[in-house]
């Protein structure tokens, strides 16, 4: 199972250097959105909107990236997987490739905003630690909202439509946490969220573990 | 001779009220919740806007919420419940039955829940002074609406039946958990106005000097059935319809 997981991954890693503007294209993404923030605020020195403009672009970030990850392939391309590989092996090797994707763009959002916008968090280590498991929680979740939506005729509008909500909890826990990072509170204080976000990322991490060989039987 | 519901005889000498008084009692053996989840809801209703209250400080006569609004979600949750359970049956059995009673019950769930943001405002305006606030709990009755909107829209986007069955069963699924650690622990973890929480008191508190708690379980239970009742007089529609639509849908397809 390990030997399909790698190879769909370094599948979608070659597919990805090939065409290099998909990637690239998310990162424009963030760096045009973040510019017209910068144009907007100049210089944010209120760490809620730092915060809350960080978020917001990661989440649409996020939901722009893992759209690709089942829509961009063709609908024929996965009957000739399902002859292939197990339907786990697929949606593990979906997940661990996002995880990968979001944590670069998270990152690089991060640094852009502290590059543009000013740099209020307090605790870097910790906030390098919550943006890594916020990524966590977007691919596990998000990916297989990606596969639901990619069955759909108007995938675009659906997978915001279908992720957003499911994302609010995330969200909610991330912000949280993310605000105590801002302040410089110690880790110790600060493990409720965290674990709280494991936890989460866990929860839904395993769901769409198992719920994804029903969406892929046709 | 004997023509249930109504018993219509054809001569009245000949009428048999007897086997007419069989029928109503046999009638009842099956029905009888419908009847008990209207006159509980109807005691409710009298005994709510009438029956003695503490009136404590800010909460005053808005105490009486307690029977309207957090009954919606009671009954709510209970609908959501019966939703993902039919999800999971019809993701082990793909039988189209399933699949309708998860859609039926998630909309009932709905519009309780609907109701209960409603009731839960206006109570909002007269005690916090705002209709809507940044509330942990306001924020869960707002998600598990943006859900199963979402849902709904979903649904409706997927043509083939089989398919919307299994993609929307599991989206159902996948929300319900989220939606219950939204509304469930999420809100403990965070300070909330709301009675119950963030070392607001909750209404058991009220409850020990008064005989609130007999009246509210009676709604709860009252609403709960009365959910199902229409849920299922929807279902019954809704099989109905199939029936109709099958004749049409198959001379459409061979025009096509």
């Amino acid at each position: 199972m390990w030997k399909e997981i790698a190879a769909l991954i370094a599948k979608d890693f070659k597919l990805d250097f090939r065409q290099k503007y998909a990637v690239f294209a998310t990162l424009l993404y963030v760096l045009s959105t973040t510019y017209i923030a910068y144009l907007i605020f100049k210089e944010v020195s209120d760490r809620r909107t730092w915060i809350a403009l960080y978020w917001i672009i990661t989440i649409f970030a996020a939901i722009n990236t893992s759209m690709r990850s089942f829509g961009a392939e063709s609908p024929h391309r996965f009957w000739y997987y399902a002859q292939l590989v197990r339907p786990s092996s697929i949606i593990l090797s979906k997940m661990i490739y996002n995880i990968v994707q979001m944590v670069v763009i998270s990152t690089f959002t991060f640094f852009l905003f502290r590059l543009l916008l000013g740099d209020p968090i307090a605790d870097d280590l910790q906030m390098f630690l919550i943006v890594i498991l916020g990524a966590l929680g977007f691919s596990t979740s998000l990916t297989l909202m990606s596969a639901l939506a990619s069955k759909t005729s108007n995938n675009t509008t659906l997978i915001a439509i279908l992720s957003i909500p499911i994302l609010l909890p995330l969200a909610i826990t991330l912000i949280t946490a993310t605000h105590k990072a801002a302040l410089g509170t110690e880790l110790s204080e600060n493990i409720g969220s965290l674990s709280m976000l494991l936890l989460l990322n866990l929860l839904t991490g395993a769901l769409s573990y198992l719920l994804y060989p029903y969406v892929w039987r046709e | 001779m004997l023509n249930h519901p109504f018993c219509v005889c054809p001569n009245p000498i000949f009428c048999v009220p007897l086997a007419c008084i069989k029928s109503v009692i046999l009638d009842l053996k099956k029905h009888w919740w419908k009847a008990l989840s209207v006159l509980m809801i109807t005691y409710t209703l009298w005994a709510g806007l009438m029956g003695e209250v503490p009136l404590r400080e800010i909460l005053d006569e808005s105490i009486r919420n307690l029977y309207f609004h957090v009954t919606m979600w009671f009954a709510m949750l209970l609908m959501f419940i019966i939703s993902v359970v039919n999800a999971v049956r019809y993701l082990s059995g793909s039988k189209e039955k399933f699949d309708a009673r998860s859609n039926i019950y998630a909309e009932t769930g709905l519009v309780f829940s609907l109701m209960g943001l409603v009731t839960g405002m206006l109570w909002a305006k007269y005690t916090w002074g705002a209709y809507f606030t940044n509330d942990p709990k306001l924020n869960g009755a707002a998600i598990s609406i943006l859900i199963y909107a979402a849902y709904f829209i979903l649904r409706g986007s997927i043509k083939n039946p089989d398919q919307r069955g299994r993609i929307s069963a599991v989206y159902n699924i996948f929300a319900f958990v989220l939606m219950i650690v939204f509304i469930q622990i999420l809100p403990r973890m965070n300070d909330s106005l709301h009675p119950g929480n963030g070392g607001n008191p909750a209404f058991s508190q009220y409850d020990l000097d008064n005989n609130m708690r007999p009246v509210f379980y009676t709604a709860v239970v009252g609403w709960m059935l009365f959910g199902v009742w229409m849920s299922r007089i929807r279902y019954r529609i809704h099989v109905l319809k199939m029936k109709n639509e099958t004749v049409e849908d198959i001379t459409n397809e061979i025009l096509d």
